[in-house]
């Protein structure tokens, strides 16, 4: 398309002296208005992660239902105190971030940076303890369900009661645990990068970073994060008997 | 100008609380774990996901601030885990699957519903009950 000498216009029109909030933009009515339709676009996004992470919790209900038992000796592999303490981390660090959205409202900068460096801090540790503690033994272990896929005793850390439940059910769990907790690490990392880009918009005091409603959005998938994990961590953890 | 807007400010007592809250139950959820009430494990399993639906609850309502959203917000909040739940009435499918097996049905040949008229239910007792060995009617 041609641009037309009113498009080139158009950005100048933000400067016209009609008294109104300079971060409207021109297509709401007011500010109430477009922070709402911010917030509904970022659940609609939601929505999309709620059924997209729904179907993986369904696919397990299904096969938990089918193998309680297999399910409950497998799952003795993983090991409640990193499970725990990441329940921790993770539950800090959505306070740190409703916070941040608290300061975000009243401008403070300063204290949206240090509280964002917190969820920050939370979500690094977050992962080290979820790589060092629990993959990366397992992985060593063969309990990737891969091609290198081992299944014995040793494998079933010495306990024959682990070792005991057949490999398909074995691995069965395994795909599961590391597809839904895989999938869950990712949306840290991708949320640790919105959290730097954030950073910077409020690091730099940008006309964007003056908006509440940019913290709120990336706060509300930062929460949909935890909220996930608040739902894999029984599931996974503390199978009963 | 800009101090007009209706946007609620949460003060930061009200995250904490529910910050200990979120603990408490946490906390609930590992020592419900260890207790076993009755011999299989379905009032575990009920308590372990009613606490964490409840958790779950509290951070949407405080943490993402639903509670004091618009009414549009709410609903589209509500509109994701409706949908969840829906997608659980899968199970209305797969669980009564094995109730009447469909003769020809690899998994339920033998105990499989005679083709043909419908058997009231009062005359046939294997309905409830696929797992018995009882000998097919109609073969």
């Amino acid at each position: 398309m041609e641009i037309t000498a009113q498009d080139k216009l158009g950005p100048v029109e933000h400067e016209h002296g009609h008294g109104h909030d300079p971060l409207l933009k021109h297509q709401y009515e007011d500010m109430d208005q477009q922070s709402e339709s911010y917030v509904v676009g970022m659940w609609t996004f939601l929505v999309t992660e709620i059924m997209f992470f729904g179907v993986l919790f369904v696919m397990y209900s299904i096969y938990r239902w089918k193998y309680q038992n297999e399910f409950y000796q497998v799952h003795r592999l993983l090991d409640v105190v990193p499970g725990g303490i990441n329940t921790t981390i993770l539950l800090i660090s959505s306070f740190c971030m409703a916070v941040a959205v608290h300061y975000a409202q009243k401008k403070d900068h300063r204290r949206v940076l240090m509280n964002l460096a917190a969820v920050q801090v939370c979500a690094v540790a977050f992962l080290v303890i979820k790589w060092i503690w629990e993959w990366q033994p397992k992985i060593s272990h063969g309990l990737l369900p891969t091609t290198n896929f081992t299944w014995n005793l040793e494998s079933a850390h010495n306990d024959p009661a682990i070792a005991a439940v057949p490999e398909n059910i074995a691995q069965l769990f395994l795909s599961l645990y590391f597809t839904l907790t895989g999938l869950h690490a990712l949306h840290v990392i991708v949320g640790i990068i919105v959290i730097g880009a954030l950073m910077y918009l409020h690091w730099k005091k940008t006309h964007s970073a003056q908006d509440y409603v940019n913290t709120e959005m990336v706060g509300l998938y930062w929460h949909f994060v935890d909220l996930v994990w608040i739902f894999l961590f029984p599931l996974f953890y503390l199978i009963p008997r | 100008m800009s101090e007009n807007h209706s946007h609620h400010i949460v003060p930061i007592k009200t995250y904490f609380g529910v910050l200990v809250i979120l603990f408490v139950l946490m906390g609930l959820t590992i020592f419900v774990y260890e207790v076993h009430f009755t011999d299989n494990s379905y009032i575990n399993n009920a308590i372990a996901m009613t606490i964490a639906i409840i958790k779950a609850s509290l951070v949407i309502a405080v943490f993402m601030g639903v509670k004091y959203g618009t009414k549009l917000t709410k609903m589209w909040a509500i509109t994701g885990f409706v949908w969840f739940l829906l997608m659980f009435l899968m199970y209305c499918d797969y669980m009564t699957r094995s109730w009447e097996p469909v003769a020809g049905w690899e998994a339920g040949a033998e105990t499989a519903l005679p083709r043909g008229p419908y058997v009231p239910p009062a005359a046939d007792s294997r309905l409830m009950t696929t797992e018995s060995a009882s000998p097919a009617i109609g073969h």
